[in-house]
């Protein structure tokens, strides 16, 4: 299907190069999305250990203690 | 206003008032109602103006997603991975009075981001995503280009959701305009109007 722009008020077909340019676009936004949902999901597990032993009294890794550390 | 020369104001003869002068210049109105991959507004930028605002106002995207820009050289959106901004969102999720706040920010990307965070909303009647984006001496090619932005748009799920964003191109180049696009989306409608404050 023919995908359009406009510039100003004018309305025309992509170029094949601006093609390729939005699908490479496309596939960069998933992977930021992608890359930001795997980060919070590891966050939330590390947040989640480091409760867990604080509250057991045991010691933390270096990376638990920087989710508590400021 | 009073008197005879007001009084005669849009009359086609005799004698009739000038039209007042402004130093805030409405330069182009674009509106897209129907889809499309971007938009771009160019070939407004003169001598005459070294700061320039565009509105953009019900920008819907065909599904939700977040609203980026480009600046333009030579009429050509530039695609090199020179963009840097850096981001705040703070949304209201509506189970409480707190918001919620993110900061993001690119650096070497191929693209400024207007809006972070969540998505905007695909759906028309909650309007799309609505803001300002504010251009400094894009003519000027011995510095780099700047850009500061502020928008508004429902989440996907519906959140209530501010974006403050702001960065440069890094290289020194002169711009003839700016593409908006929405990430992975089209879309499907939108007005932009450009304005430019007189030197």
């Amino acid at each position: 299907m023919t995908r359009y722009k406009q510039v100003n008020n004018v309305r025309s077909p992509v170029t094949a190069e601006e093609e390729a340019q939005l699908e490479k676009d496309k596939e960069t936004f998933l992977a930021i999305e992608q890359a930001k949902a795997d980060a919070k999901v590891a966050q939330d597990a590390l947040k989640a250990s480091t409760k867990a032993k604080l509250i057991a009294g045991e010691a933390l890794t270096e990376a638990e203690a920087d989710t508590i550390v400021i | 206003m009073s008197g005879i020369i007001s009084d005669n104001q849009g009359r086609s003869s005799g004698l009739v008032k000038s039209a007042a002068s402004s130093d805030y210049v409405k330069l182009n109105t674009t509106t897209v109602s129907s889809t499309i991959a971007s938009v771009s507004i160019d070939g407004y930028f003169t001598s005459d103006y070294d700061y320039y605002n565009l509105y953009f106002t019900n920008c819907v995207p065909a599904s939700a997603a977040q609203y980026w820009m480009r600046f333009n050289s030579g009429g050509s959106a530039i695609t090199g991975g020179n963009y840097r901004d850096s981001n705040f969102s703070n949304t209201n999720s509506g189970s409480s009075y707190q918001l919620d706040g993110e900061k993001y920010g690119h650096w070497g990307t191929t693209y400024f981001a207007l809006s972070v965070a969540g998505n905007n909303n695909a759906t028309a009647a909650y309007g799309g995503v609505c803001g300002e984006v504010q251009i400094f001496q894009p003519l000027n090619a011995a510095v780099y280009p700047q850009f500061r932005s502020s928008c508004y748009g429902a989440g996907g799920s519906g959140t209530a959701q501010q974006h403050f964003s702001g960065g440069y191109y890094d290289a020194a180049t002169a711009i003839s305009g700016v593409t908006l696009y929405f990430a992975s989306q089209d879309t499907e409608s939108g007005t932009f109007t450009l304005f430019g404050v007189k030197k």
